[in-house]
């Protein structure tokens, strides 16, 4: 189909990238014009976006996949009804992980309120279903995968939050403060304290595993 | 932990986050170099946060995309009461606690009425109650909000009854906020009944084609959506929209296609050629449908015993 020079045409890499990343940026910016005017389809467009981000987020912040369902559909209804009161310069991405961050902040308070009763039982529902084209091949084992999310557990929210908005959902610092509400500054002292709190606790807990068979041969 | 390695380990952080100044960096590896501990911590970081970056996302639930969608309403307002939720997890816990706390009380006014005994006699204690279980603590099902759908769904429209007239429109965003790459494509329904108040759950097929007709690929995205609407003598309507449409980069049209009558004959509509733009091939396509079809006018939809609404506001007839 063309004819023209081919090495002309083509843009250096890094150039396409940034392009690309400015015409996404530019179509999602459209998109949430569009929603804030109250264009339904627009809307359903952003969600198909961001339903499974979010809801991963929410599983890896509650271990729950149940609880991640609820606290996505809670984020996605609290979002329809706030963009209307919202700026043009809003970042989306940003302002909706901070909804769900807010739920599941929220959804915390209530579990510790309900936690003292002998009755509860655990609402983790299992393994849930991953987004299809993950290839296992490509991943750690489950076992590495699950030392990873124990060790998030183990930090606590505020800590977990800030390493799966940065390194897991790749949000900028900037993104990553404007999610937890906080500021640039602060964002990445809390990010430190986060990444060192990780690495603790996920040296903790590889070297507990490592030593179980000789702690469970020693009994 | 002396001073020096304290400060790489915040250093190593920064550099994360891509904060460091040049001699920061230069500091950072002039220690990095002479110091085992720091080096081990750089690679345990490393190593860690891509374990956070490989974990596995899941996919979102299709019965929650259901549940927002079919809140959503043309013109910002939405159909969820207000402060509505799904609580029925949470409810299910606060009923546990409910039922515990009265446990708490059976066992408290067992005490206090000095016998060792319940008291069915006694004013304000509750008799017979019996032993807690996880059983007896589940509250009453609270009832689900009704869908506008549970209230007033008429039947459903006799394949039959239905003729229908397929257009599709593929037009490039609101020229008002100057998206050319946000592309969005009706395919109204334009039926008859007869006249008869009906519902029509049909499913509507969209294609994407090439210029010879030929179907693209859309990268896994849905194609196919349903088109429901309260059939009076207006039309339905289901939108589509995506952005970052990455299949062929030739125009192509759509085509939409729709099953009339219990024979499987189908009726089609094509759209005009249309070239959206593919801003990232690394990221998938995302083609949305709107949760939605609405009649044309509120005097299609305003019957006897139905709902009234607002001029042109048909949002009410959601089935999907």
């Amino acid at each position: 189909m063309s004819d023209g020079d081919g090495e002309e045409r083509e843009p250096m890499q890094a150039e396409r990238v940034v392009d690309r990343a400015d015409r996404v940026e530019r179509i999602e910016h459209a998109a949430v014009a569009a929603a804030r005017a109250g264009d339904a389809v627009a809307f359903a467009a952003l969600f198909d976006s961001y339903h499974g981000p979010i809801t991963s987020y929410l599983y890896r912040l509650t271990g729950s996949r149940e609880t991640a369902d609820d606290l996505a559909q809670e984020t996605f209804i609290k979002a329809f009804r706030a963009l209307g009161r919202t700026s043009d310069d809003l970042n989306f991405r940003a302002w909706l992980y901070r909804i769900a961050t807010n739920s599941a902040v929220s959804w915390r308070r209530r579990q510790q309120l309900l936690t003292w009763l002998p009755f509860s039982r655990s609402d983790d529902s299992g393994t849930p279903e991953f987004e299809p084209g993950h290839d296992p091949r490509l991943a750690e084992s489950l076992a590495e995968q699950e030392l990873v999310a124990t060790a998030l557990r183990r930090i606590g929210p505020k800590h977990a939050s800030a390493l799966l908005l940065r390194h897991h959902l790749r949000l900028t610092v900037d993104e990553t403060a404007a999610a937890l509400d906080i500021n640039a500054n602060t964002a990445k002292v809390r990010l430190f304290r986060a990444r060192r709190a990780f690495i603790d606790a996920y040296n903790a807990l590889d070297t507990d595993t490592n030593r179980t068979p000789a702690r469970e041969t020693r009994s | 932990m002396n001073d020096a390695c304290a400060n790489t380990r915040r250093l190593l952080s920064e550099q994360l986050d891509g904060t460091l100044t040049t001699d920061e960096r230069a500091e950072l590896r002039a220690h990095i170099a002479t110091c085992p501990n720091c080096r081990a911590f750089e690679r345990d970081l490393q190593a860690g946060l891509a374990g956070i970056a490989r974990l596995p996302r899941v996919s979102g639930n299709s019965a929650i995309r259901e549940a927002v969608l079919a809140g959503v309403h043309p013109g910002g307002r939405s159909a969820w009461p207000r402060g509505w939720r799904d609580w029925s997890g949470q409810l299910t816990k606060l009923g546990g606690a409910i039922a515990a706390f009265a446990l708490v009380a059976v066992i408290l006014m067992t005490v206090f009425n000095g016998t060792g005994e319940p008291d069915d006699h006694q004013s304000g204690a509750i008799p017979e109650r019996p032993p807690f279980n996880i059983e007896t603590a589940t509250p009453e099902p609270i009832p689900t909000v009704p869908t506008n759908a549970d209230i007033y769904a008429p039947p459903i429209c006799h394949p039959d009854q239905v003729e229908y007239e397929l257009q599709v429109d593929a037009f490039p965003g609101d020229p008002a906020i100057n998206s050319p790459s946000f592309v969005r494509i009706g395919v109204h329904a334009i039926k008859s009944t007869g006249g008869m108040i009906c519902r029509v759950e049909a499913p509507v097929t969209l294609t994407i084609a090439d210029e010879a007709g030929e179907p693209l690929d859309i990268q896994g995205n849905p194609v196919t959506g349903i088109i429901a609407a309260t059939l009076g003598p207006g039309d339905a309507r289901t939108e589509f929209a995506w952005l970052n449409w990455c299949g062929a980069q030739d125009p192509f049209s759509l085509t939409a296609e729709i099953l009339t009558s219990s024979d499987s004959e189908t009726t089609t509509g094509q759209s005009t050629e249309v070239r959206p733009l593919c801003d990232d091939p690394n990221q998938p396509s995302i083609l949305g449908q709107s949760s939605m079809a609405e009649a044309t006018s509120a005097a299609d939809s305003c019957q006897s015993g139905q709902v009234a609404t607002e001029a042109n506001d048909a949002g009410l007839q959601i089935w999907i």
